[in-house]
């Protein structure tokens, strides 16, 4: 479905040794460029993340000791928090620090094993992929509408955008992982 | 295919790609998206992608989450661990073992400004281990004690898992901190006394320390007073509903995030790596958060949670054993499971059968934490042993969950003294 034809021109496939360990160099240098997005993404993440914090304790100290809340507190804290959710939905996916359960697979065999992960990220870009496009649906129905919270006269449209745009980077991540599973059968292979 | 048939074939689906090692945020919206296609039609399901992921990840409730992470990452960082421990072991150093109850009591007290387990145990680990190791202590109750001691992370507030299990039964986070403190207090008061046991029988493990004056006593009590109060701030702020949960959460993060900076333990990096590990986690709690509500919408589809709480109500068997049949549940799942996973899965399952037998979900809530604890430390998964064993590598892993079986026997006592005596837990809510 997704998978090696484009990645893997068939000359390559071919007998000469060198020619394909340059090709896999290649593959490499491609899968480390795609994870620049993720990593980018989540510097804006921690930005949220700090402003969050920040946001909660002038409004708390703004409202007991200055007698003024800050208007559309709320509003502001659940757009950060839709910041910070989608911008790091990539970068923890190439931390891998989504849960997996980890006891049956591991007495596969070693190739089995790789069928398994790339099945997995398959199923996760696929899903993925599902959600980004819905977002961007969502995210330009809500541009011509002109939703916008009741306290805040901020539209919603860009944060959906921004929804819609952490999932994409999030595909992008399975797919690296895909290349990458790939790139590890391929070198197991090699050496056999 | 009826309605029933087709959630039971979603479930059995769900655990065997779970046992394939999918993300189980992306196994549960997968199931839930092709389970709502099949039973209504397609475009239903690919609504429900569309809405869920908006509407969990901009919700301003949640957002308690993160914060109270961040304020447990910038206390990890602080290094204030340290302070807790060189206080609780001058005051416990010269008993039997006395090493090993100091860090029980300093995991305690790190607890309660950490929310996570595996920061308590990692952050544990560093500073008590070396410190047992240079007394002669046996190493299985060094690293056994440190392992166990890390799970009250989840258990004395602030807890993300009370935050979850609130979010997902919309009890009130504040009244679950609570519910927490004594119930914290008694486990811990239980590990201490499963040490002084061992240490009973077989005196070599625990060797005494020289014992201190009572000025050092006092004056690394001293040091430990800016966290406490953090912690009073916190729970106080909490309690007499000066503050909401998430408020409380961003001025603990702030809180925490100022003890760092005065003990300059924050430079860029550590304070960069605290915001890019929260947010790692932040995004893969939101990730089965997001999956689990999408699938749950499934369920509620076909009904199955209300039919399973029917039927357990018609077989008329006693509270008891109903509460026993969950409890092993969660302890089998916590075998191989997450403890977060463990929660987002199974509460939207089971919350209508606690609701039919009339459970209390304050109690119920920190009995099922207790148990989904006891997970973290039982192998093959025990997630806290095998951040000790990361923190100590040349430790062997059956060393530790050899050290880990007496405060499993502990926790086991907790849960029952705290089934057949729900005031422990309903104290400190009941007079909010």
């Amino acid at each position: 479905m997704l998978i090696p034809p484009l990645i893997f021109p068939s000359e390559h496939q071919k007998n000469n040794i060198e020619e394909q360990s340059w090709g896999l160099m290649n593959i490499k240098n491609i899968i480390n460029i795609m994870g620049i997005f993720s990593y980018l993404l989540s510097k804006l993440g921690c930005v949220a993340l700090f402003a969050m914090m920040g946001l909660t304790v002038i409004d708390v100290v703004g409202r007991y000791a200055f007698n003024s809340p800050i208007l559309g507190a709320f509003e502001i804290t659940s757009f950060l928090v839709s910041i910070l959710v989608f911008s790091f939905l990539g970068y923890a996916q190439s931390q891998k620090a989504h849960v997996t359960v980890d006891i049956l697979v591991n007495t596969f065999s070693q190739k089995a094993q790789f069928l398994v992960k790339l099945f997995n990220y398959a199923v996760g870009l696929f899903i993925m992929i599902l959600i980004s496009w819905k977002g961007f649906e969502k995210a330009i129905e809500s541009m011509e509408t002109g939703d916008s919270p009741m306290n805040l006269s901020v539209p919603i449209h860009p944060f959906v955008f921004f929804l819609a745009f952490g999932c994409s980077i999030m595909c992008l991540e399975f797919l690296r992982d895909i290349l990458r599973t790939i790139v590890k059968l391929r070198e197991k292979e090699t050496n056999l | 295919m009826s309605t029933e048939m087709t959630g039971v074939v979603g479930i059995t689906c769900l655990f065997v790609f779970l046992a394939f090692r999918m993300h189980i945020g992306v196994a549960l919206a997968l199931i839930g998206f092709a389970g709502i296609s099949y039973i209504i039609d397609l475009d239903a399901g690919l609504n429900l992608l569309g809405m869920v992921p908006w509407s969990e990840g901009s919700s301003y409730t949640l957002s308690v989450i993160p914060l109270f992470i961040l304020m447990g990452q910038f206390a990890f960082t602080s290094g204030i661990s340290q302070d807790i421990y060189k206080a609780v072991h001058n005051w416990m150093g010269h008993l039997r073992g006395g090493l090993a109850m100091a860090t029980i009591v300093a995991c305690s007290g790190f607890a309660a400004v950490c929310g996570s387990s595996l920061a308590t145990g990692a952050t544990m680990a560093k500073v008590a281990i070396p410190e047992m190791e240079k007394y002669g202590y046996d190493l299985s109750l060094a690293t056994g004690c440190v392992a166990a001691g890390g799970t009250l992370g989840i258990l004395i507030p602030p807890s993300i898992g009370f935050i979850i299990y609130g979010i997902l039964t919309e009890e009130s986070i504040g009244k679950l901190f609570m519910a927490g403190i004594i119930p914290g207090l008694l486990l811990a008061f239980l590990f201490i006394l499963a040490i002084y046991i061992q240490c009973l029988f077989r005196p070599e493990m625990g060797p005494k320390a020289e014992p201190t004056t009572w000025k050092v006593k006092f004056k690394s009590l001293y040091s430990t007073w800016t966290m406490l109060s953090l912690f009073v701030l916190v729970m106080g702020g909490i309690y007499f509903g000066v503050f909401t949960p998430t408020e409380a959460a961003g001025i603990g993060a702030f809180g925490s995030f100022v003890i760092a900076v005065a003990r300059r333990k924050l430079s860029i990096a550590t304070f960069i790596e605290s915001l890019l590990a929260t947010g790692n986690m932040t995004a893969m709690i939101f990730l089965i958060i997001i999956g689990a509500n999408i699938f749950s919408s499934f369920l509620a589809l076909t009904g199955i949670p209300f039919m399973l709480a029917d039927l357990i109500v018609e077989l008329a068997l006693p509270r008891m054993v109903i509460l026993m049949m969950i409890i092993l549940v969660f302890i089998l799942l916590g075998c191989v499971m997450d403890c977060y996973a463990i929660m987002i899965l199974m509460v939207p399952i089971l919350f209508p059968i606690i609701k039919a037998m009339n459970f209390n979900p304050l109690w119920f809530g920190v009995i099922m934490v207790i148990v989904l604890e006891v997970g973290l430390i039982t192998p093959p998964v025990g997630l806290n042993v095998f951040v000790i064993k990361g923190a100590v590598p040349d430790v062997p892993l059956t060393t530790i969950f050899k050290g880990v079986w007496p405060f499993l026997i502990a926790a086991v006592f907790c849960i029952t003294i705290i089934i057949l005596f729900p005031e422990i837990v309903m104290f400190l809510p009941s007079k909010m």
